[in-house]
């Protein structure tokens, strides 16, 4: 597999890719977003920046073993009593019905799995959220849907997103704030 | 204790090679703490013995049997090393997933080694327990099985067994027949029928330290060395 990323990767890249508030886009080949999904995964962890930053794959990334509900939880110190507020909470925020969690793993779809992942990145409150090559999976309107609610996410909430793909069009929508083409 | 609670349903939903584990090693706990209590009980008749006869044949055949024993308590704890890196191995191939997930959830490699260790503790404790409660309840039973094993045992290592009398000397149970050549009559006295409890408890004891240092001491050193490799833990 190639890693154009990590080829090409100098102190500076962090801060060129992750700025507060802006959502970056890496259009590169197909063949070469997961290995840099994945190098970035291990760079963050070499810089001690494991806890700050979150990911969100292409695939399913809950544990088997823990509800959804569970799912959502891990890693946060958010207290019992506070729970159910702060999730129904989140749920308005990205659009989604609470009785998602009621499903099994396999019942959510690709659409719900996404929102899923960013409420528990909202919830353990990571700075940065790099995105693997997720829109493939998606329709045309869950696309338009989703690009807007990472802006507000990015915006609002004040992270930093970084997104993988090799579909230009996600790179050249407006929602974009800095287009990275290593293809 | 968040982690406990995960490591539990972990093991709970990998329950075959949970299972694996725990029974491995509440088999093997009972092996080596059986050959613990056969050393105690060796020694203990050893004791009794060389306080009345002074044999010499005994007394090698003692330490041959003893030093027997040590080597296959040794032979044991090997292959238990071997099994339970086996198991591990085993175990983190089926939780590979799970471990990529905790790292894509942004969980340091530290916090991934604990959590397997936890994974691999959490079976053996309960092997551990079976094992211990199997000791306590059938305390009588399992020191007849170590008296019937005695003999059996000794044989099967090649001990030769030694009569502890001439052949001359006749010795009979009632004293008031005259008996031997000095016309005295001896009662001979050996407690070879318990086992204390607190000798099985040691060697309980020092097994259960024995077999969670081995399986934690394993499952750091795999589970670190695929994190390390993350490359070929998470790609292929």
């Amino acid at each position: 597999m190639n890693f154009p990323l990590a080829k090409n990767w100098t102190e500076e890249s962090f801060k060129e890719l992750f700025q507060q508030q802006h959502m970056t886009v890496v259009l590169e080949d197909q063949s070469s977003i997961q290995a840099d999904f994945y190098f970035l995964i291990d760079k963050t962890f070499e810089m001690k920046q494991s806890m700050a930053v979150g990911f969100i794959s292409s695939e399913n990334t809950f544990l088997p073993y823990l509800s959804i509900r569970d799912n959502l939880f891990v890693g946060s110190s958010i207290k019992e009593k506070d729970k159910k507020k702060r999730l129904d909470d989140l749920f308005i925020y990205v659009g989604l019905a609470t009785n998602v969690l009621n499903k099994s793993e396999e019942e959510l779809t690709s659409f719900e799995q996404i929102k899923l992942h960013l409420v528990q990145l909202m919830l353990i409150e990571k700075d940065v959220i790099i995105i693997d090559d997720i829109f493939q999976k998606l329709s045309i309107g869950q696309r338009q849907e989703l690009l807007p609610l990472l802006q507000k996410i990015a915006k609002e909430k004040q992270k930093a997103i970084l997104v993988l793909t090799n579909d230009i069009q996600i790179a050249e929508s407006p929602y974009m704030d800095k287009v990275i083409k290593i293809a | 204790m968040k982690n406990i609670r995960y490591a539990f349903a972990s093991v709970s939903y990998h329950k075959r090679i949970s299972f694996c584990i725990g029974v491995c090693s509440a088999f093997f706990l009972f092996l080596l703490t059986s050959l613990l209590n056969l050393k105690d009980l060796e020694t203990s008749l050893y004791d009794q013995v060389s306080d009345l006869i002074n044999n010499s044949e005994y007394h090698s055949n003692y330490q041959k049997i003893m030093q027997l024993y040590s080597t296959l308590y040794l032979v044991f704890i090997l292959l238990w090393a071997m099994l339970i890196t086996l198991l591990v191995f085993i175990s983190l191939n089926i939780k590979k997933q799970d471990m990529m997930k905790w790292r894509i959830m942004g969980f340091s490699n530290r916090f991934i080694v604990k959590q397997s260790i936890l994974e691999s503790i959490i079976p053996i404790t309960v092997g551990i327990i079976t094992t211990g409660v199997v000791l306590i309840v059938c305390q009588h039973t399992y020191e007849f099985i170590l008296l019937q094993v005695r003999p059996l045992l000794a044989k099967g290592l090649g001990i030769k067994r030694v009569a502890f009398f001439s052949s001359n000397v006749l010795i009979e149970s009632t004293p008031n027949q005259v008996m031997n050549s000095t016309g005295e009559t001896h009662f001979l006295s050996l407690r070879i029928s318990s086992l204390p409890i607190a000798s099985i408890f040691k060697a309980f004891s020092k097994n259960c330290l024995l077999l969670l240092s081995i399986t934690t001491g394993v499952t750091f050193a795999s589970t670190y060395f695929l994190s390390r490799n993350s490359k070929k833990v998470f790609r292929t």
